[in-house]
């Protein structure tokens, strides 16, 4: 894909909404919620953005403003760096904006804000990582994007969600995003070939199966789309594959790979900007998740959306940086299993329940405007394994997340957030989540405890530790940010409904041990 | 003529190229672009190829991605061009741009200028294509272009620095060393690296490693300190768990592992402009090797006898730089797998290593008429009982306590600080330094290298005598009327040297003042790590990022930024230091003032996006 050259700064009138975001280019596209937020409340937003996304900003047009950050060379020196910061930084204090919004945890982002002037900050504004300007960690949602990857496994909240909760809602209510388009029944399915590194990359052979199983169950023609690097891959790919099979890694511009998209009835893609650019174009999607890779924080967001995920006992690993050398992962996918998930989906057809190797989610609105995955059929969980307590443990915690924010918000009711797991009746699990019980019950007893009293209690309850790293991080704050509320005061709450939803799954769980009351009892003792 | 790449039929094509050749005039560079290339095979990746804009207008293509919109060259030229006038007037000196594609850009840039611009553009079929199509020699006067690195250097300072980067994407090692070479022309900046230095766990080297770094410190560079001390214990435990060898080296292989990813954590950390390694690093070959792909030159201070550790075989190919304390043969044999040694002897750390005022305790403690600091060495072991009755004190490990000259050790087998050191060498009449050997009953005869120890006495101001080496006379003065140095030979002449100076206090102060001297003039870790990374910057080693990490003298600043009242106010603040880096700038803007000035917030973007290689 082409690339086009920076523009020189526009003119900017009246006030509004400066969002900087400097990562990659799926990191833009799922910054448009975000987007949408800043416009419901702002007659003006902008984008500042490093120049390897701008030329996706344009050429999406993402927005009408768009500012990038000088291409200075280290050799340039103190002649060429200082002039090109120097007009940025004019730019930035002359443009008359009300208040920004910095999406990425790092020390160059905060002293972009500390540059521009802008009083009103939401998002990353502090580092905690640079001494000179280092302060606490921010509360809600901004630590969530920079937690470890495993706590963002349990809180199970998306991407885009979560940046799109660094604004308040604004009084004018978009619509929801956009329509579902499926295409006519002679378009094309995408495929594309792999994401930013090989953790996020199939196999050619994967490859190869994928584009028959889906061949043979739908009948359409597949496009490969990929990097100008990957065209010799696609041809083998394709000559192996027959005259269904057209090849287009790299020879299509990003506005070129947008409009193929929109023609497209169905994209099929690892983790890349490409499968997100579909999905906000509400065409169908299936993600394709293996490595680090997980569907719950960074799957399709818009429209139909199937995501395809590794059930594999390393899965999620910590992708580039799990030393992984052999990454089976990318190469279990069933190109068969695929082929009848994207005929199901392009027939509006129920989808083919989950298997041992792969689980299959299907995504949705829901938990008050949040993404939420559902798990096509009954998932038949594997009895004694940690992914059965995975399973519970991270529908009950997400919940637990989403009522720590401000404002009122509709959960799902808690059956349908664990009714796919089927019946608890394992030991291993419920003895588990008992233990998790008593720990959140302590924990909540010693919300105003020292750090040190609380810390102690998770090494003896480690099974809390995601909720509880995520408190002890975020410090006791006042919530400022709007929604109303002490914030100490909606922790307790999301405490205790925590606590009461642990003991509903669990009282459905073993009505032989006797009455629910005994677990309660046996609880309250330990905790006293 | 035209190049094969270039398409046929394209109207003036033939008349294009041939005025633009007159305007470049005869030399070596018309020969060069005349002569066939043979030099690039069918399989570069990123051959040029003519291509057409939508408009009509010819554009380049290499490797499939577009040198230039497909669309709108000229526009997007424009924009590019805009972009390079928006920061600021073009200096009169001109502006160099990498990376000729085309050449839509250059020719917008001309245009809206009136500055003289230089092209370096490695690939000479780019260059032929671009000859054929644009019309260079209606700028004549004020575009010269470049094909070899050698041609930058006669640029004239003061040029602003432009880059394609398409072309730069599709063609990055032409430009890589174009870059650095620019970049220590563009500024005079005052060349300050960032270091890491990197000591064995334990062992002789890790004090030459701290003098190292404090040299280093000392002659302005910025220097991190990987301090390998804490794993000594892990690395000693290795030995206690077993006595079977293949354990033992599967687990150092394990330690090696770690140990090298410790490493490379902290290289990722500091990003380094250069390494500094001493004898024994825990640095893997697999590890130098990944440094040296990631673009992380090593410097490797071989302190070490090369007949005795032979590692060396393997290390030296693998660094960018490798000093030695020892001549030929070992240079030569160097020489012979490929490396080029450098001789980088020993020093002393004037800061750790200066006379001493003792207390009565440490006199008591530390002091003799005859003593000796160091491990317990075969030749020493052999040696000493023969000087013994001289009132002889022995400090340091590796002895063997059953042996009768225990009696001598006040610490036995203590590991002493080098403060202690220092004060074992201020409290002893005459320091006995005698080189080790694994094999001598005493003296070796072919002794070349000087230990440190021969310094670190001498600026302490302290008296040694020391056994005879080849390099010795090229270090200190080793006879005639002012010797700094006093020698022995053998057993005989080691123990009258020491009676005969016992009995001439007068002498010793001669010897160790002269000494003193010499060694704070001319051999303090300061002048060798000043004098090692001098000759490898004009050697053609460069900061990755010198515009940025370079110091730059606060009066040229302030000249530069004549017109601009603000910035020559802010730089007024510094004026009294002299010359003034990135990091000292930033460091004064108060972390949780909210109001800062303009040119603060400039400075401190710039501190921020200066970034680094890997």
């Amino acid at each position: 894909m082409e690339s086009s050259i920076p523009d020189v700064y526009p003119a900017i009138e009246g006030v509004g909404t400066l969002l900087i975001q400097r990562a990659r280019p799926g990191d833009l596209i799922q910054s448009l919620p975000l987007l949408e937020r800043a416009m419901e409340s702002s007659d003006r937003v902008g984008l500042l953005c490093s120049p390897d996304i701008a030329a996706w900003a344009r050429e999406l047009s993402v927005c009408r403003m768009i500012m990038t950050l000088p291409g200075v060379h280290p050799e340039e020196g103190f002649s060429g760096a200082y002039p090109k910061w120097k007009a940025l930084v004019g730019e930035l204090r002359g443009g008359h904006w009300e208040r920004a919004v910095h999406l990425n945890n790092d020390g160059g982002g905060v002293a972009l804000l500390k540059a521009s002037g802008i009083r009103e900050r939401y998002g990353f504004e502090r580092s905690i990582d640079r001494r000179t300007f280092g302060g606490r960690v921010p509360g809600w949602p901004e630590y969530l994007v920079s937690s470890a990857r495993g706590l963002r496994q349990k809180n199970r909240l998306h991407l885009s969600d979560v940046w799109r909760e660094f604004l308040p809602q604004g009084p004018r209510q978009t619509a929801d995003h956009a329509p579902v388009r499926g295409g006519s029944d002679s378009s094309p399915v995408v495929m594309v070939l792999s994401g930013r590194s090989v953790y996020r990359s199939l196999a050619e052979e994967t490859l190869l199966r994928i584009i028959g199983g889906v061949t043979r169950q739908t009948g359409r023609r597949v496009i490969l789309s990929g990097r100008p690097d990957e065209w010799e891959s696609g041809e083998r790919i394709r000559r192996l594959s027959g005259d269904h099979v057209r090849n287009m890694a790299g020879k299509t511009s990003i506005g070129e790979l947008d409009g193929l998209i929109r023609e497209a009835a169905l994209v099929i893609s690892p983790d890349t900007a490409t499968l997100h650019l579909a999905a906000w174009r509400g065409i169908p999607t299936i993600g394709l998740f293996f490595g680090g890779a997980s569907p719950h924080e960074t799957g399709a967001r818009f429209g139909a959306r199937v995501s395809i995920v590794s059930r594999m006992d390393c899965y999620p690993c910590g992708g580039e940086g799990s030393g992984c050398r052999t990454i089976l992962c990318r190469e279990q996918f069933d190109g068969d299993l695929v082929g009848r998930v994207a005929a199901s989906l392009l027939a509006g057809m129920p989808l083919p329940p989950s298997t041992p190797d792969l689980l299959i989610l299907r995504g949705r609105e829901g938990d008050g405007d949040f993404n939420t995955q559902e798990i096509s059929g009954e998932l038949v969980l594997k009895s004694g394994d940690p992914e059965r307590e995975s399973a519970f443990s991270g529908a009950l915690f997400r919940r637990f997340f989403l009522r720590l924010l401000p404002g009122k918000r509709a959960l799902d009711p808690l059956s349908r957030a664990v009714g796919a797991f089927g019946t608890l009746s394992d030991e291993k699990t419920v003895s588990a989540l008992l233990k998790i019980r008593r720990g959140v019950d302590l924990y909540r007893a010693m919300l105003s405890s020292p750090v040190g009293r609380r810390v102690a209690l998770v090494n003896e309850f480690p099974g809390i530790w995601p909720i509880a790293n995520h408190l002890l991080l975020c410090g006791d704050v006042r919530d400022d940010a709007g929604g109303g509320g002490d914030l100490f005061e909606r922790r307790s709450s999301a405490l205790s409904f925590l606590s009461e939803e642990i003991d509903e799954v669990l009282s459905g769980a073993v009505p032989e041990r006797g009455p629910f009351r005994s677990i309660r009892e046996e609880v309250l003792v330990h905790a006293g | 003529m035209p190049d094969k790449e270039c398409s046929p039929g394209y109207p003036g094509q033939t008349e294009i190229f041939s005025e633009n050749m007159k305007m470049i005039g005869p030399g070596a560079l018309t020969n060069r672009i005349l002569a066939r290339d043979s030099s690039r095979g069918s399989d570069d990746p990123f051959a040029p190829v003519l291509a057409w804009a939508k408009n009509g207008q010819p554009v380049m293509t290499a490797g499939g991605i577009s040198l230039h919109s497909s669309y709108d060259p000229e526009r997007e030229a424009d924009l590019w061009a805009g972009e390079a006038l928006s920061a600021g007037d073009l200096p009169k000196e001109g502006v160099l741009v990498l990376g000729l594609a085309m050449g839509h850009h250059i020719v917008s840039l001309l245009r809206k200028s009136s500055c003289p611009v230089w092209v370096f553009e490695p690939d000479l079929r780019r260059l032929r294509i671009s000859l054929s199509f644009m019309p260079w020699s209606s700028f004549q006067g004020r575009i010269r272009f470049m094909t070899e690195l050698s041609e930058i250097a006669g640029i004239p300072p003061g040029i602003r620095l432009l880059v394609h980067s398409p072309s730069e994407r599709t063609c990055q090692n032409g430009y890589a060393a174009a870059r650095k070479m620019v970049g220590s022309i563009l500024e005079d900046s005052i060349c300050s690296l960032r270091i890491l230095v990197v000591p064995p766990v334990y062992g002789g080297s890790y004090p030459v490693a701290q003098g190292a770094a404090n040299g280093l410190l000392a002659a302005g560079h910025r220097v991190s300190f990987f301090d390998a001390a804490p794993f000594e214990g892990a690395l000693r435990a290795i030995g206690a768990q077993t006595s079977l060898d293949l354990h033992k080296r599967q687990l150092q292989g394990i330690f090696s592992g770690f140990m090298d990813e410790m490493v490379m954590a902290r290289v990722l950390s500091v990003k380094p402009d250069l390494i500094v390694a001493l004898a024994q690093a825990p640095m893997s070959p697999s590890l130098l090797k990944r440094l040296r792909e990631m673009g992380y030159p090593v410097a490797y201070w071989f302190v070490e006898d090369f007949r005795l550790t032979t590692y060396w075989e393997t290390v030296a190919p693998l660094v960018h730089d490798f000093a030695v304390i020892q001549k030929d043969p070992f240079l030569s044999l160097l020489s012979d797998i490929g490396v080029r040694g450098r001789y980088l002897p020993a020093a002393a750390d004037p800061k750790v290593f200066f006379p001493r005022e003792l207390s009565a305790a440490d006199k008591s403690l530390y002091g003799a008429h005859v003593g000796f600091m160091g491990a317990g060495y075969y030749n020493r072991q052999k040696l000493f009982p023969q000087i013994a009755d001289l009132g002889l004190k022995i400090f340091g490990t590796e002895w063997n306590l059953s042996d009768p000259l225990s009696r001598n050790m006040p610490l036995p087998n203590r590991r002493m600080s080098p403060d202690e050191c220092a004060r074992i060498f201020s409290a002893t009449d005459v320091n006995v330094n005698l080189h080790s050997s694994v094999y001598h009953n005493g003296v070796n005869p072919d002794g070349d290298f000087v230990n440190p120890r021969t310094f670190e006495i001498a600026a302490c101001g302290a008296f040694s005598l020391v056994d005879h080496r080849s390099l010795m006379g090229e270090l200190f003065v080793m006879d005639g009327d002012s010797p700094e140095v006093a020698l022995f030979h053998d057993e005989s002449s080691l123990r009258a040297g020491a009676l005969h100076y016992l009995k001439h206090p007068e002498k010793r102060a001669e010897i160790s003042r002269r000494a003193m001297e010499r060694v704070l003039r001319e051999h303090t870790y300061e002048i060798r790590m000043g004098q090692w990374i001098g000759e490898m910057i004009e050697e053609g080693l460069r900061p990755a990022n010198p515009g940025m990490t370079g110091r730059w003298p606060v009066d040229g600043l302030i000249a530069r930024a004549a017109g601009d009242d603000g910035l020559v106010s802010f730089l007024n603040r510094f004026r009294h230091m002299g010359s003034v880096g990135l990091d000292e700038i930033v460091a004064g803007i108060a972390p949780g003032q909210d109001d800062i000035t303009s040119e603060e917030a400039t400075f401190l973007l710039m501190k921020e996006f200066s970034g680094g290689p890997g």
